[in-house]
């Protein structure tokens, strides 16, 4: 064991807290360093001195002045904020009342905004079955609201897309056509 | 008379519950020991006097940030200690002594820093000495070595009312003690 390591373990020696084999080096330390030993005596003296520090009492008047305090305290008015925190509903701590509470708005609010009404109008089927062409699918077939809707309503955008590609493509055959008639005489 | 059989625990939750009777066991209990911690600190009675009794308010107006998990001692002395701790910051920004300080009774008036100690306390016995020396360490050094060797609570106490790790706490108490030691061999102290 070296000094550095011996005043590392003082404490630890002075309040028993060393293994058998490092107390044993700690002595043997010890005995062969003047130094070390004297701050180890040093130190358990310090130890000593502070445990028997004089210790000093309260005044007379301390606990008739800290009631003063309190009834001071206990007087005014407190603001608004302190005694809501302060309170406690259905023994709730008010950090948790408050932390159920917003989570209480929370919940509420997004319901509000989830069902809202976003100014879609509604679609009547028995208007819509009398006068399909309100809606404009006047080249398709009426919408149905029952389960074979999206078969049906995906037929349709087919049919649309294939039409239009259909239609591109004669336009296309119009022009090549025409530009034979003209350039090829 | 304070009654030692109910445990301080016990105590603060029937304050807690609304008896003023626990709260005031509870200051009996503990006005001494603050005091002394909170003196060793602060080195001036009065000051410490008055951040007991802060200690204590907090303690009524607080009452409800108590829970059981902790020991209700640790509670206290960390109060007590972050009230010194700030009280002791405000006054090194002071750190101006005036004349009307100056006590003509039978109490001593005490500086708290003293640059040269070997002159002003060469009629004083160990004690002030060894609280000139607490005065120089560093503020986390000081309240270990008062909790520890003052105050006599656990390393695992210490652990909790300062916030540090256990092994850092008694490094940190071995540490002040040798520098306890330097200090007072360096006046003449031992």
């Amino acid at each position: 064991m070296n000094c550095y390591n011996f005043e590392e373990n003082i404490s630890a020696f002075i309040e028993s807290n060393l293994s058998l084999k490092l107390r044993k080096e700690f002595i043997r330390h010890q005995t062969l360093c003047r130094d070390c030993g004297m701050k180890l005596n040093g130190v358990v003296e310090i130890m000593n001195s502070l445990k028997n520090v004089e210790a000093i009492s309260t005044s007379a008047d301390f606990i008739k002045n800290l009631h003063q305090k309190i009834d001071k305290y206990n007087s005014r008015k407190e603001p608004f904020f302190t005694r809501l925190l302060n309170f406690q509903p259905f023994g709730l701590t008010p950090v948790s009342a408050l932390g159920f509470l917003a989570a209480f708005t929370v919940l509420t609010i997004s319901s509000v905004l989830l069902f809202q009404n976003d100014n879609i109008p509604q679609l009547s089927v028995s208007e819509f079955s009398q006068n399909p062409t309100l809606h404009e699918f006047d080249s398709q077939p009426p919408l149905m609201v029952n389960s074979t809707l999206m078969p049906a309503l995906k037929d349709s955008l087919m049919k649309d897309s294939l039409r239009e590609a259909s239609d591109r493509y004669d336009d296309q055959i119009l022009m090549v056509n025409q530009k034979g008639k003209t350039g090829t005489k | 008379m304070p009654d030692y059989q109910i445990s301080d625990e016990e105590l603060m939750a029937r304050f807690q519950e609304g008896d003023i009777q626990a709260y005031n066991q509870i200051v009996y209990r503990y006005k001494e020991k603050i005091l002394n911690f909170v003196y060793r600190f602060l080195n001036d009675i009065e000051r410490a006097e008055d951040i007991t009794q802060d200690t204590f308010i907090k303690v009524f107006t607080h009452k409800h940030s108590y829970r059981e998990i902790a020991k209700f001692s640790t509670w206290l002395y960390t109060i007590a200690g972050n009230l010194a701790r700030t009280e002791l910051r405000k006054s090194k920004r002071r750190n101006t002594y005036s004349l009307s300080d100056i006590k003509y009774d039978d109490k001593e008036y005490e500086i708290p820093v003293m640059k040269d100690p070997s002159m002003d306390l060469e009629k004083d016995n160990l004690g002030k000495k060894i609280q000139w020396a607490l005065n120089e360490l560093p503020p986390d050094f000081k309240t270990m070595i008062i909790l520890r060797d003052i105050q006599e609570l656990s390393y695992e106490d210490i652990s909790r009312i300062v916030g540090v790790p256990l092994g850092t706490v008694k490094s940190r108490i071995n540490r002040g003690r040798l520098k306890l030691q330097y200090l007072l061999t360096k006046i003449g102290g031992r």
